[in-house]
């Protein structure tokens, strides 16, 4: 059997020929935007735009692997810690949430989780102060009225469990992003409106910026991937079922690679690999995901329901030192994707 | 990320990706004023959440991912639960290219296969995406986009054999 990409691309090509780039999808998403920047009150929290860092290195036994983190990823972890311990919010919630780092002169770290997307106003920002060790947490929110579910201004820990539920589906995950959004609307929120120099070649930019990390490569990547599965089972505490269903997207290459009509992997050698707080890393990727439901004849099947932890894993590893730089989960339930 | 710099980006992004994704849209949707809203919709919610995409694997995959899942919010509404979309013939609008009886068939044996096996055959056989970067779009398993893709093969054969499937 001839299998055909190109057909089926040039076919429905031709065939949806009438559909072609109109002014108007650009005007009206430029208006749209315009209507978002309008109102004029709350200054956007920036995140994650701090670059000189002071490298220390601890290492802390995990699983059969000695993991290393750099400072700002180690008071992440202790900001983490500090948040479910004494708010509540554990890493299943803090999808909802942005996290920024940012290293003080005095030594200590700022770790900001703020309300990520339309969730910004209404979920404010949490700040956890970390040094020596030691945590100490605010919220912008803090004394707000946080009663009446989501018709409150502000949400606090309710909320947020609440939206573990709704978000799963998809429908009402919508209604509640939507409820934000208009709860924001109503008090104004505005971009940072600062002038910035403008970017030519911003893909090439993004492109030099991988090669460079990857041409910085002191470990090997099997290294860095053990490295960041480590980081997750042990960060996250996966028992053994999880641990089983982890799936490494890092450098995959599909199964039936050499099958007709599969189109085969680009292969730049620098796609996983990245300057993240001006560090070479390599990004590690795990899937933790529910098993596919067999398909029956005549039979619609619903895919087995997401259960605790499922979602997707990123590590960065440093590719010079390997400590870990950058860690983030997503669970799929919050925010954009 | 500051605004200037993001409507830079944004600028270059409905250049680049506006047709390809309002074709994917209206593949999925079968409408094209919705297709046309769901490709606005996945612009500007990509200008909000720009911030993100720094962690994302790239930039087709990131807007693609969005655009799926507006399609997806937009196919859960009332009013578009309660049309009929099956596909036929007269409900496509002719092209500005010319093309024959096959692209038809093609293009209405795509748009009529059930909306996972769709979903994957579009993002592959359409738009070139490749499993690692389907898998990013839809957040599946691979094994599950594998089986789909499959599935959707043995259906398009049986339903193309006379077009375009060949023994070689």
């Amino acid at each position: 059997m001839k299998t055909n990409k190109k057909t089926i691309q040039s076919a429905m090509d031709r065939r949806l020929s009438f559909l072609n780039e109109q002014p108007s999808c650009r005007a009206a998403v430029l208006h749209r935007i315009a209507q978002e920047e309008e109102p004029v009150m709350k200054k956007k929290v920036s995140l994650g735009l701090v670059f000189a860092i002071v490298l220390v290195l601890l290492s802390v036994a995990a699983l059969a692997t000695t993991l290393l983190f750099s400072r700002k990823a180690e008071a992440s972890r202790t900001a983490d810690r500090a948040m479910e311990k004494e708010i509540g919010i554990g890493s299943e919630m803090m999808t909802f949430f942005a996290r920024g780092e940012e290293e003080q002169e005095d030594g200590s770290v700022l770790v900001t989780y703020t309300g990520a997307g339309s969730l910004e106003y209404v979920l404010g920002t949490y700040s956890v102060l970390v040094k020596d060790g030691k945590a100490e947490i605010s919220w912008n929110r803090e004394g707000e009225d946080v009663s009446g579910g989501y018709e409150a201004d502000a949400w606090g820990i309710e909320q947020l469990k609440q939206m573990l539920t709704d978000c799963l589906d998809e429908e009402t995950k919508s209604l509640v992003l939507a409820k934000a959004e208009e709860t924001a609307a109503k008090h104004g929120m505005q971009e940072d409106d600062a002038p910035s120099e403008e970017i030519e070649g911003l893909h090439e930019q993004i492109e030099a910026r991988k090669t460079a990390a990857l041409n910085a490569r002191k470990l090997s990547e099997e290294e860095m991937i053990a490295a960041g599965r480590s980081f997750i089972i042990s960060n996250y505490g996966l028992n053994e079922e999880q641990i089983a269903r982890m799936e490494l997207y890092t450098n995959y290459v599909p199964e039936f690679s050499d099958e007709e009509g599969v189109i085969p992997e680009e292969d730049n050698g620098n796609d996983w690999y990245d300057m993240i707080n001006d560090r070479p890393c390599f990004r590690v990727e795990y899937l933790l995901g529910q098993p596919e439901v067999p398909e029956q004849e005549g039979v619609v099947v619903t895919p087995l329901p997401r259960e605790e932890k499922d979602g997707y894993y990123i590590v960065y590893v440093n590719v010079e030192t390997g400590e870990i730089e950058e860690y983030e989960f997503n669970s799929g339930l919050g925010g954009i994707g | 990320m500051d605004r200037d710099l993001r409507r830079v980006w944004l600028d270059e992004a409905i250049t680049r990706w506006e047709k390809p994704l309002l074709r994917l849209c209206f593949a999925y949707l079968g409408d094209t004023a919705l297709a046309e809203d769901a490709v606005q919709e996945t612009f500007f919610k990509a200008w909000k959440s720009y911030d993100r995409f720094r962690k994302e694997a790239g930039e087709k995959t990131w807007l693609t991912r969005i655009a799926i899942n507006t399609c997806k919010d937009l196919m859960k509404s009332a009013w578009v639960r309660n049309t009929d979309r099956s596909v036929t013939p007269d409900t496509l609008p002719e092209g500005s290219a010319a093309f024959d009886e096959q692209d038809d068939t093609v293009t209405r044996a795509v748009m009529a296969l059930p909306s996972g096996l769709k979903e994957a055959t579009l993002l592959h056989w359409y738009q070139g995406m490749t499993l690692n970067e389907m898998a990013g779009v839809l957040r599946l398993p691979r094994s599950t986009i594998n089986f789909r893709l499959k599935k959707a093969k043995a259906i398009l054969k049986e339903e193309l054999e006379d077009w375009y499937f060949e023994d070689e």
